[in-house]
């Protein structure tokens, strides 16, 4: 179905395909441009394609000058540098649904961090049979050195990336929750910097809720969870160094806060206290919000082989003498299995009603589930549970026969390893597509910061809107060749 | 401060001053070059932008014959020169990168912009735009990063590392480049030839510093051999003088040491003491003596940055 709207537009929107099986967020079914984009689209108007073409060499180079970008392995040294795609065109989240995606953020994730303490000290859920035991503690990411430590704050998951999708419905749908060390944040914040450079003329015509007090809460989440008894606590960001994918952020979040960025190098522990080195001596280190995976943490505890932890930090966390952002161990609440169970843990620990939907899970490791899920592949997405990144993800839709037939194969080695879920049906969202010179609909999905934290909570007003640029490709993350929106939340 | 991020900070300070010195040298030379006169011998200059640029082994491992312009290309963009000024730039952008938590995000898109204005030259378009935009854009943009830095950044110890490192590596470059001169000088001095007029060496030299004009105001008399090496390396006023350069260093060092809540550090008695030397020294009429004062000079000078690298940037 084919709706030309030229006579709104500049002709940027000419051929623009509405998809009936998918909720375009910018247009209606009937072609008319929503009430909420009207004046977005009527400013876009009034560019020319030249315009707009320098409008995005303008955005390019404002995330170029940022240092915002990427080389591929096979990039040769002096190949000019990437920059992640972006789209002018921003994604718009009205106050009456943000309201409800906040709720339900900070709900799921306060349940999530309750599980994780559980799941270290009593086990309450596992005797009341909600959730199989041996699913949680088989977890790659479950970590024994975690029992019965509790640390300062009482809080795990201080941050949470929640990605959700809204489905033809009109409904947001959870997909799945990333409590282990969740990225992208610095790029809702980079984003929305570009914007005011390049579509300043938009920001008048809108009320919207500003991103920028992200790192202030985050600066004052990390202090509430200061240790016992320390009144100005020493922050820090860990970083796995200059050669990390995501170093962009490692230093954009330590220089907002104006907290070093440290590597493991930067740090050792003596009588179970953690020290900087510094210009003028040593300098304790109270709390750390760390980009350094479990398993590189303490090569004392975890990898021995780790050349960027720092060795005895466990023990000095274990006495009360550091904490660390998120706590280790978290990953065991947010293996793609768990996540099906979530729903569960918010009546269990909340005693209330979730408030966002979760898409209904398939469990490999239960026989009806999985006898479903190999006679029906062609109509679910399959996931392994301990991935991330959209690695190993199989749409069944999108994929040959020869690759059902090896999918299934790998589900029977392992089936405790997978689990499906019905195709969601991703809503499209204009894109200008720079190849063709105009907008075209593409998949986008969306993901929220929520930050936890002594006596506070707090969700990143606006979130990180992803975009599949491949005309019909649902897997938007940024590893493959996805791209992003600034998403504006309006007020009322 | 992280002694890493202030060991990045301190080199940031050093490779920038280091490219805009050799940027800044390399123009004037290569334009004085196209109006040489006859009297004065080309092939010295050439040479002496190599010497200065620390690039004479690598070209002659490149080329074998002294050309205007692939010195020029050598010494601004070459790759196989690991010290041309874009590697220099390319290495300013990344210890800015890592120390970018002791850095404003303004700052970090200032080194970071310049990065890519320099990678934006290419063979062709050094050539078709001269050194002139090449050097241009190398001086403009280093002096808005210092100024930046001079005018937003607190004197903390970000701002103390990058001080020291721009001057540490300016002592050293005036320093170096003196020497050079003077080796030149004595050689000549010391075979009982007639040398090439020394005034306008002495004056290009300044030149070649950003210092000439200085020079004018400071002396209203011609260069000479006695009045430059006064001003280069005895003038208090001068920012680039050797004197006013220990003098900050050693100023900085005080501030920096002082955080530290220690009695007096041998690294400060030791920049005091080379301070002294400099300060006592009278340039005589032979070339030898100033060539021997500033061979050690130029070894007090690494023997402090060592020190300095092992009591701060030791991690």
């Amino acid at each position: 179905m084919q709706h030309n709207n030229s006579d709104t537009t500049n002709g940027m929107f000419d051929d623009y395909s509405l998809n009936p099986d998918f909720l375009d967020e910018v247009f209606s079914p009937d072609g008319a441009v929503k009430p909420a984009y009207a004046m977005i689209i009527e400013q876009l108007s009034q560019y020319s394609t030249a315009d707009l073409a320098e409008l995005y060499e303008r955005a390019h180079q404002a995330f170029f000058e940022q240092g915002i970008t990427f080389k591929l392995p096979s990039d040769k040294p002096k190949t000019r540098e990437r920059v992640f795609p972006f789209d002018l065109l921003p994604r718009l989240i009205n106050s009456k649904e943000w309201e409800k995606l906040e709720r339900g953020a900070i709900q799921r994730n306060m349940a999530i961090n309750a599980f994780i303490h559980d799941v270290y000290h009593q086990k309450h859920i596992f005797k009341d049979k909600l959730i199989p035991q041996e699913l949680v503690t088989n977890s790659v990411h479950y970590s024994p050195a975690m029992v019965d430590l509790d640390p300062p704050g009482g809080i795990y998951n201080h941050i949470s990336g929640t990605d959700l999708v809204k489905h033809s419905d009109g409904e947001y749908y959870i997909l799945e929750d990333n409590v282990r060390t969740p990225s992208g944040m610095s790029y809702v914040l980079s984003n929305r910097e570009v914007m005011k450079r390049t579509m300043f003329q938009l920001f008048g015509k809108y009320a919207l809720k500003p991103v920028k007090e992200f790192t202030e809460y985050f600066l004052t989440l990390m202090r509430s969870v200061a240790p016992a008894g320390v009144d100005e606590p020493n922050g820090a960001v860990l970083t796995d160094g200059m050669q990390a994918s995501a170093y962009f952020e490692h230093a954009y979040m330590a220089h907002s806060m104006g907290v070093p960025l440290v590597e493991g190098k930067d740090l050792y522990v003596e009588k179970d206290k953690v020290y900087m080195k510094t210009v003028a001596g040593p300098k304790r280190i109270d709390v750390m919000y760390r980009r350094l995976d479990d398993e590189f943490l303490d090569p004392e505890v975890f990898n021995a082989d780790s050349v960027f932890g720092i060795p005895g930090i466990m023990k000095a966390y274990r006495k009360g003498n550091i904490n660390m952002l998120n706590a280790p161990g978290c990953g065991a609440a947010d293996d793609k299995a768990v996540y099906s169970y979530v729903p569960a843990m918010i009546r269990y620990y909340l005693g209330e009603e979730p408030i966002l939907n979760n898409v209904h899970t398939y469990l490999c490791s239960e026989e009806s589930d999985y006898k479903y899920v190999i006679e029906n592949m062609d109509k679910l997405v399959i996931k392994p549970v301990d991935e991330y990144g959209g690695k190993g993800i199989l749409v069944g839709s999108a994929a040959t026969k020869a690759e059902l037939s090896e999918y299934k194969q790998k589900i029977a080695q392992d089936r405790s390893k997978y689990i499906a879920q019905p195709i969601m049906s991703l809503s499209n969202h204009a894109t200008y597509i720079e190849g063709n010179n105009r907008f075209e609909p593409r998949h986008v999905d969306l993901r929220t910061y929520t930050l936890l934290g002594k006596d506070m909570q707090y969700v990143l007003q606006g979130g990180l809107t992803r975009v599949a640029l491949t005309e019909g490709n649902m897997i938007v993350n940024s590893s493959q060749g996805g791209g992003s929106k600034d998403t504006w939340v309006l007020e009322e | 401060m992280l002694s890493r991020s202030a060991k990045k900070i301190y080199w940031m300070g050093r490779d920038l001053e280091w490219a805009e010195f050799v940027a800044l040298y390399s123009r004037v030379q290569y334009e004085n070059l196209m109006d040489l006169p006859a009297r004065q011998s080309k092939e010295d200059l050439l040479e002496s932008i190599l010497h200065v640029a620390d690039a004479q082994e690598n070209y002659f491992s490149v080329h074998s014959q002294l050309k205007a312009e692939d010195v020029l290309t050598f010494i601004c963009i070459e790759e196989a020169n690991p010290n041309s000024v874009l590697a220099y730039v390319d290495r300013v952008r990344e210890m800015a990168r890592g120390a970018r938590d002791g850095l404003s995000l303004e700052l970090w898109e200032y080194v970071n912009r310049f990065y890519h204005t320099m990678n934006s030259y290419s063979t062709e378009r050094l050539h078709r735009e001269g050194i002139q935009g090449f050097a241009g854009a190398i001086e403009s943009n280093s002096c808005r990063i210092k100024g930046y830095i001079h005018n937003n950044m607190l004197r903390n110890e970000a701002w103390m590392l990058f001080s020291l490192g721009m001057y540490m590596e300016r002592a050293f470059l005036i320093t170096r480049t003196l020497l050079h001169q003077m080796q030149a000088i004595a050689t000549q001095e010391s075979s009982g030839q007639n040398g090439p007029d020394e005034s306008y060496q002495f004056a290009l030299l300044l030149g070649s510093i950003g210092g000439y004009e200085m020079f004018k105001q400071g002396y209203q008399k011609n260069a000479s051999r006695k009045l430059a090496l006064d001003f280069l390396l005895l003038n208090t006023e001068f920012p680039k003088s050797v004197v006013h350069t220990l003098t900050s260093i050693h100023t900085i060092l005080k501030d920096l040491h002082a955080a530290r809540q220690e009695q007096e550090s041998a690294l400060q008695s030791t920049s005091h003491t080379i301070l002294s030397q400099c300060q006592d020294f009278t340039p005589g009429d032979q070339a030898e003596s100033t060539v021997d004062f500033l061979k050690k000079t130029l070894a007090n000078l690494h023997a402090l940055a060592g020190q300095l690298e092992q009591t701060y940037l030791k991690f």
